[in-house]
């Protein structure tokens, strides 16, 4: 498998922070992180629950609700500022260039509407479209995602479907306006492995068949291995390694990476092998340790990691990290090929 | 498997009424002719997609729900009928969500002190007490956590607490129902090392549910997959990851992602039909999404066959 270069950027996040005002101090739950989405390309955001891999999503599609405030930073999707867009900019934008599909596909969907009223709901809000036209379209799109009944199922309710079902139908309600990015959040998790697999089949075809790019938020390293072109790792709120999948998976930089890697027992291996756990608990939000937020837990903290957070660095191309142990280039690049 | 039996199956079988109208009750087959065997100091895994019977299975040879018919033995004896008061402190739960299954107005010492309470485990608080901080560090908690609530705990942390409140009444057999399933990757892996660390001191028996098959062979000595309240193979982890031979299991194996990008991109996959749960009256209860079937599928069901030493499948392909 090769990585692929990409020229098109599409999506530029810039030292995005988010932070949620709660009366026991503020959670800062995005805490400057950066990336690119090129046009074409599926891109995996890794990380635990409060690693802010969700509201950065949110954010992009202007979804965040109060308290959240962004502090500072800046989205641009083609060249224009996302987070300077007025409410009726950003309705046009969101659905039209981005879509979002989420976790719950049962409570994603209104229970009280025919699948087919929603579907033609959201072409008749983008588009000038007559009532005949939006519901040929929105039976093509549902026969696209897999659904062959597509005429049955948009007299159907919410209720009457399945879990897969749903998602596929909130995959083609995401997909009607053709976006340009697709966010999907954690879209496979709440449900069964043989379906979980199928959903991803299609959500990966359809991004070729389309050519547009994909953010996948995900806590599956499988899922990102599978059909990802380059994976962000998130921990407490920052972007602590980002690079091709290969580059990644297989010579990982940062110690969270490299400790997850090892964390995940796996359905392929040869032989029992005790799994080596990432010591220590999760970070607290409302008081983040200080310096570099993975000290507590990391096998290999130095003194100055306790004091100031690592800068990111790039390694080789398109593959950066921020550890203190990244810094002093030379050696500690040999200790990383050593350990592996 | 024969020798040393702690927990033995037979043809077990719950339902549960879904609709009630004037005559006509319907019922789901939650738990439909299920047989099995745990030997002391093995671990079983269940796995199986939602609504298969999973729980329903380990709830109903808890006796926590009646059983409709068939036998459970726990250590040679028929429990089936009994008065369970004497085996609940040898056979406990841990369970999936284990904020939901604390009172959160209790301290967390009370609360794992409740079950030797009510089974007259130690004479004296005192004794009790202690006996809880010698538990609470040997699930990797700290004395000065006994007196806090359970809202003070991170998700991990709370696994602790259900599994040393498990612990404390001396169980011999443990189910773990989807017990790190809601986890974060990272402690996650801290679980499943206590719970293996737990099995050898103490020499416990699990039957491990969980819908990651990853983690199912990992903790496993066997495998049981079940489809729609029906077992579908059974046998060593070994044998059903390397060598599935039921379609079923053949694309469960085949659909879990691997950590890989090139083995998980090279996997070959094998196809499965669109979900259909509605339950064929006859035949195989998987005829509706199998890709494989003969005339003989929808008329007879497959009996349990030993098809390799250890392992046990039934469908009629083999």
């Amino acid at each position: 498998m090769q990585s692929k270069h990409y020229s098109d950027k599409l999506l530029e996040v810039r030292d995005l922070k988010v932070s949620f005002p709660t009366s026991r101090g503020v959670v800062r739950a995005v805490n400057g992180i950066s990336y690119d989405v090129h046009r074409g390309e599926v891109m995996g955001i890794v990380g635990e629950s409060g690693s802010g891999k969700s509201v950065s999503a949110y954010s992009i599609i202007g979804l965040l609700k109060s308290p959240a405030v962004i502090d500072g930073g800046s989205i641009r999707f083609e060249g224009r500022d996302i987070l300077s867009m007025s409410r009726k900019q950003m309705e046009k934008f969101r659905g039209g260039e981005i879509s979002m599909i989420f976790q719950d596909p049962m409570s994603s969907l209104d229970p009280v509407f025919p699948i087919g009223h929603q579907l033609t709901e959201t072409l008749h809000s983008h588009k000038k479209i007559s009532r005949s036209d939006a519901r040929q379209q929105a039976i093509q799109m549902l026969q696209s995602v897999g659904i062959r009944d597509a005429q049955q199922v948009m007299k159907k309710y919410r209720s009457e479907l399945s879990g897969g079902m749903c998602q596929r139908v909130m995959i083609a309600m995401a997909l009607l306006c053709g976006p340009k990015l697709l966010i999907a959040d954690e879209p496979t998790t709440a449900l069964d492995v043989t379906i979980q697999d199928q959903i991803i089949r299609l959500l990966k075809d359809l991004q070729e068949r389309n050519g547009m790019s994909m953010i996948f938020i995900t806590h599956n390293f499988g899922i990102v291995a599978d059909i990802c072109d380059s994976v962000s790792i998130m921990y407490g709120g920052t972007v602590v390694e980002q690079g091709s999948v290969n580059d990644v998976f297989y010579s990982p930089l940062h110690p969270y990476t490299k400790a997850l890697m090892k964390a995940i027992p796996r359905v392929d291996y040869k032989e029992y092998e005790r799994l080596i756990p990432v010591e220590g608990m999760p970070i607290n939000a409302l008081s983040p340790p200080g310096g570099c937020g993975f000290h507590p837990r990391c096998a290999s903290c130095m003194q100055i990691c306790r004091q100031k957070a690592p800068a990111r660095k790039e390694i080789s191309y398109g593959h950066s990290a921020s550890c203190w142990l990244l810094e002093d280039v030379q050696e500690s690049e040999e200790a990383v090929v050593n350990e592996k | 498997m024969k020798n040393s039996v702690l927990l033995e199956v037979k043809n077990l079988k719950k339902k549960f009424v879904v609709s009630n109208n004037f005559r006509k009750k319907k019922y789901v087959r939650a738990v439909d002719g299920v047989s099995f065997s745990i030997a002391k100091g093995k671990t079983l895994g269940l796995v199986g997609e939602s609504g298969c019977g999973k729980s329903t299975l380990a709830r109903t040879l808890l006796r926590l729900l009646e059983p409709e018919s068939g036998r459970i033995f726990f250590a040679g004896e028929d429990i089936t009928h009994v008065n369970m008061r004497p085996y609940r402190k040898k056979m406990q739960i841990v369970f999936q969500d284990p904020a939901g299954s604390l009172d959160p107005r209790t301290r967390i010492c009370d609360s794992i002190a409740e079950g030797m309470l009510i089974h007259h485990i130690g004479t004296s608080k005192q004794e009790r007490l202690e006996r809880v901080l010698q538990l609470l560090e040997k699930v990797g908690l700290n004395v000065e956590h006994a007196h806090r609530y359970p809202h003070e705990f991170s998700g991990g942390q709370l696994q602790r607490v259900g599994i040393a409140r498990a612990l404390a009444v001396g169980p011999e057999f443990v189910v773990c129902d989807e017990a790190v399933s809601a986890l974060d990757v990272s402690c996650q892996s801290q679980i499943i090392n206590l719970l293996e660390d737990m099995q050898e001191e103490l020499n416990l028996t699990y039957l491990f549910i969980s819908h990651d098959v990853s983690v199912v062979r990992h903790i496993s000595d066997h495998i049981g997959v079940m489809y729609l309240g029906k077992l579908v193979e059974l046998g060593s982890s070994d044998e059903i990851v390397l060598r599935p031979v039921h379609p079923y299991t053949k694309t469960l194996i085949s659909s879990i992602p691997i950590p890989d990008p090139v083995l998980s991109r090279a996997r070959e996959r094998v196809p499965i039909s669109e979900e259909d749960s509605s339950m064929a009256l006859a035949g195989c209860r998987f005829c509706s999404r199998c890709d494989f079937t003969k005339p003989i599928c929808f008329e007879v069901e497959p009996d349990m066959k030993e098809i390799a030493p250890d392992h046990y499948c039934a469908c009629h392909l083999i």
